[in-house]
């Protein structure tokens, strides 16, 4: 990660969002942004979310990348938005029994890690709601 | 006996710094071009072949042909990543040939893609040394320029020539850089600009060097039966080739450049039943100045030695013998490790069918394409046929 | 009085660190705290602030002519931060002001946001205090940092006027300090405490003295250093007036935060008609206003959850503080 990258994604990344297909409507997860996976259209728009959700799977990491060295075990989990997306989630810093399947969360902003170059980047993790 | 891949469509985007777009921003933009120009829907290609020479170290991402497969409708069709140093393009676009020739696939897409500035100069010149031996010969400092300038001095000292004749190679290609929208450098230079232009590794000045780029290009290749169906100018790849050489600097001598080149063009020549004094237009590599003068000697329009000499009479400018990198090459386009090869590609396929944005060669028939990398380790070769 | 408080908030990580704990390291506990409040290795001075200000900039949907964020803690030395806080509320075209340099700045910051609003110069001010301790191996047994962070929307309207006093910035001391360049956070006790005592004897007589101070329900202050309560008798102030308006006991010297979070405090425990002095203080300098209450705010019930908290152990406040990555 550079900070030339930061300059592109830092802000959007803070934000639960994703992308809304003009042609048929259909709302897609952030990741895809370039082209509707349901119409094939290319014509998207940026929708923000509630930041509202659901537990839909939990799970707890160990061995963690390098740059997330030392906050091990942390609760990752798979979760199902207000608007009904499938996205991947970073819970905040809890007691790992804290939350189970279907309990209700929320998002936040969180220090998510610091890049190659010392830019630090703020993003989404989500806290029990 | 000629192949006959059609070139169907093709896409690119702008080479420069460009600090705003991502990795798969510049390859979902070339992909589409392509495909767009092809007339071709997303759902009708058979095979995604995706070159990129670095993106782990550039951009933090692997898996590209995933990526940009998903990013273009193109799931469930098979992708694959291709990587060789700086013969990435040419190598995946190859790949793609060999599909549509074994019969398996009917038309493919081959986007090179290429974003180097999201990390610093001195981090992007280590990820490139890594394209050479970096735990041995490259492990005390060698750069791919201070190896490319022992080969120069060598041509130099051999055949007599001095900095000012090499430097003709940098004042042509910056001339129709400054034509090409497209390109990255966009001025034109005097011999006595590029003499005064600082070293970057003697002998080879600043200006006779390619900068880092961001860029992506994309072609959509296709059978000969899917070509004559299609309303599209009837452009073809007829010949190809690819050859090896060394992996290791110390071994990449004046000698060894010459013949990485010269094995796989005459091979690709014969398969495609032309010689040398009928091609048009040719785009051959040179991220330094001195690659296009070996590269135009193997590929037979100059004797070994003379190449520089036909350069400074001007007969490798557009209206001259032998049009070279009239596109402005890869010193005044920039060098997108993965795209450089597909970005060869294009141009030549543009100058064929007039859509060329910079200045057009005259009613070219027949072109080449010469796609060398790494330390003189691969180099990929394309014949072209206009066909009517 | 033009400039009014409409909303507030407050954050508070929830771990607590005991003098127990702290002893168990440098075989001395904190300097007369209970407990401190500790921020999880993923929170920094933005993040509190982000959690402090989010709820009230909702309700008003990010319509914000200015923030001003009040800390000596940004996550940089040298780059902006109220403008990444104002992206991270999703306050679009508003002034973005930092203030730092002492303890100060969150009264400073109120003012300014006073003067802002006075006149319809500008609808609403966001002034944000945040305080994330990074402490020098030791500092806890003379400091005792926490952490936190309090968020005041200053407008035109609102449950309570803000009225600000003369300033006094006559002294000039070094008590704690810092040069650039240095690592080490400097400090002279024995002028921390003497500058607090003239400086809260010259406020109470300039006032009228100690009766004048009678009419105050709450005296909401930077009250970083417990020691400094053995002046508080003495310059007049009731054990009423500021025992459930003190959040160092069990948060510590939480920086500039400390005058927002007991301000907090205050309203929540205000009905109409109360008056509360905010006192600012740092350096032998002090920095006041007159805070009446028109009507009870929403009572955040702050007191109790403030003071509860998860007991850290000494690992993870190992960790947390010195950000040493344990486990790796």
């Amino acid at each position: 990660m550079s900070v030339i990258e930061y300059r592109r994604t830092a802000i959007e990344k803070m934000f639960l969002h994703g992308y809304t297909c003009n042609e048929c409507g259909v709302l897609h997860p952030f990741w895809e942004s370039y082209t509707c996976g349901a119409c094939g259209s290319s014509n998207l728009t940026k929708t923000f979310l509630s930041g509202k959700a659901k537990i839909s799977h939990i799970g707890v990491a160990y061995y963690p990348p390098t740059e997330f060295k030392g906050e091990e075990p942390y609760l990752l989990a798979e979760i199902i938005t207000e608007e009904g997306l499938r996205t991947s989630a970073r819970m905040v810093k809890m007691p790992l029994d804290t939350l189970q399947v279907d309990d209700e969360i929320k998002s936040t902003i969180r220090r998510v890690k610091v890049g190659d170059e010392g830019e630090i980047y703020y993003g989404i993790k989500f806290d029990k709601a | 006996m000629p192949i006959k891949i059609g070139v169907l469509g093709t896409g690119k985007t702008k080479h420069g710094i460009l600090y705003d777009r991502s990795l798969r921003d510049l390859m979902v933009e070339a992909g589409r071009k392509a495909m767009q120009d092809a007339q071709i829907d997303p759902k009708d290609i058979d095979l995604l072949v995706v070159g990129n020479a670095a993106s782990i170290g550039f951009n933090s991402e692997n898996n590209l042909s995933a990526m940009i497969g998903d990013h273009l409708g193109l799931v469930p069709k098979p992708n694959v990543r291709c990587e060789a140093a700086c013969g990435t393009g040419g190598w995946a676009a190859h790949i793609a040939t060999l599909g549509i020739l074994s019969g398996l696939y009917k038309t493919a897409l081959v986007i090179g893609g290429e974003k180097m500035s999201d990390v610093t100069t001195d981090v992007g010149t280590s990820i490139i040394a890594q394209a050479a031996d970096a735990k041995t010969e490259y492990f005390g400092g060698h750069t791919f320029p201070s190896g490319v300038a022992m080969y120069a001095t060598r041509y130099m000292s051999r055949f007599g020539a001095t900095e000012a004749d090499l430097a003709h190679v940098a004042v042509k290609n910056h001339y129709y850089g400054s034509k090409n929208p497209d390109a990255q450098l966009r001025f034109e230079c005097t011999i006595e600009e590029v003499l005064k232009s600082p070293y970057v590794a003697k002998p080879l000045h600043l200006l006779e060097v390619c900068p880092m780029t961001d860029a992506a290009s994309a072609v959509v290749l296709c059978s000969e039966d899917v070509m004559k169906a299609s309303n599209r100018p009837q452009i073809y790849m007829t010949g190809t080739a690819v050859g090896s050489g060394t992996y290791y600097n110390t071994c990449d001598q004046l000698e060894d450049n010459w013949a990485l080149v010269k094995g796989p063009v005459d091979q690709a020549y014969a398969m495609a039943g032309v010689k040398p004094d009928q091609i048009n237009i040719a785009e051959i590599y040179n991220a330094f100045s001195i690659q296009e003068i070996l590269g135009l000697e193997a590929a037979g329009f100059a004797p070994y030695g003379e190449g520089w000499k036909l350069v400074a009479e001007g007969q490798t400018h557009h209206d001259g013998r032998i049009p070279i990198n009239i596109s402005g090459g890869v010193l005044s386009k920039g060098h997108p490790l993965g795209a450089t090869g597909t970005s060869e590609i294009v141009d030549v396929v543009q100058q064929l069918n007039g859509t060329f944005a910079g200045v057009k060669v005259k009613d070219p028939e027949f072109g080449v394409s010469v796609n060398r990398g790494g330390p003189g380790s691969v180099c990929v070769c394309y014949v072209y046929q206009r066909m009517s | 009085m033009t400039a009014f408080i409409e909303d507030y908030g407050v954050y508070v990580p929830s771990g607590r660190v005991t003098s127990k704990t702290v002893s168990s390291l440098f075989g001395k506990g904190l300097p007369g705290f209970k407990t401190v409040s500790m921020p999880e290795l993923d929170e920094d001075s933005l993040t509190m602030g982000f959690e402090a200000a989010k709820d009230s900039v909702a309700k008003i949907n990010g319509k914000v002519d200015a923030i001003i964020l009040a800390t000596n803690s940004l996550p940089f030395e040298y780059k902006k931060g109220s403008s990444l806080l104002a992206k991270m509320l999703k306050i679009e075209k508003a002034w973005c002001l930092d203030l730092g340099a002492s303890h100060l700045a969150s009264a400073e910051a109120l003012w300014l946001a006073a003067q802002l609003v006075d006149g319809g110069k500008m609808n609403r001010v966001l002034v944000i205090m945040s305080e994330h301790p990074m402490p020098q191996l030791g500092e806890e047994m003379d400091f005792g940092w926490g952490a936190g962070a309090a968020a005041f929307l200053v407008s035109s309207q609102g449950f309570a006027g803000l009225n600000f006093l003369d300033p006094d910035y006559d002294m000039e001391a070094y008590d704690v300090w810092k040069l650039r360049g240095d690592n080490k956070l400097r400090f002279r006790p024995e002028t921390l405490d003497d500058n607090f005592k003239q400086a809260m004897g010259k406020f109470v007589n300039s006032l009228g003295g100690k009766e004048a101070l009678k009419k105050y329900k709450f005296m909401a202050m930077s009250m970083n250093r417990s020691r400094w309560s053995k002046v508080i008798p003495g310059a007049g102030i009731t054990p009423e007036q500021i025992d459930s308006v003190n959040c160092a006991n069990y948060l510590g010297h939480v920086g500039t935060a400390t005058l927002g979070i007991n301000l907090a405090l205050a309203f929540d425990q205000s009905v109409s008609g109360d008056t509360i002095l905010g006192i600012g203080y740092a350096h032998g300098n002090i920095v006041s206003m007159e805070i009446k209450v028109d009507s009870a705010p929403n009572n955040l019930q702050l007191a109790d959850s403030l003071q509860c908290g998860i007991e850290k152990n000494l690992a993870d406040y190992w960790q947390a503080a010195y950000n040493r990555r344990l486990r790796s």
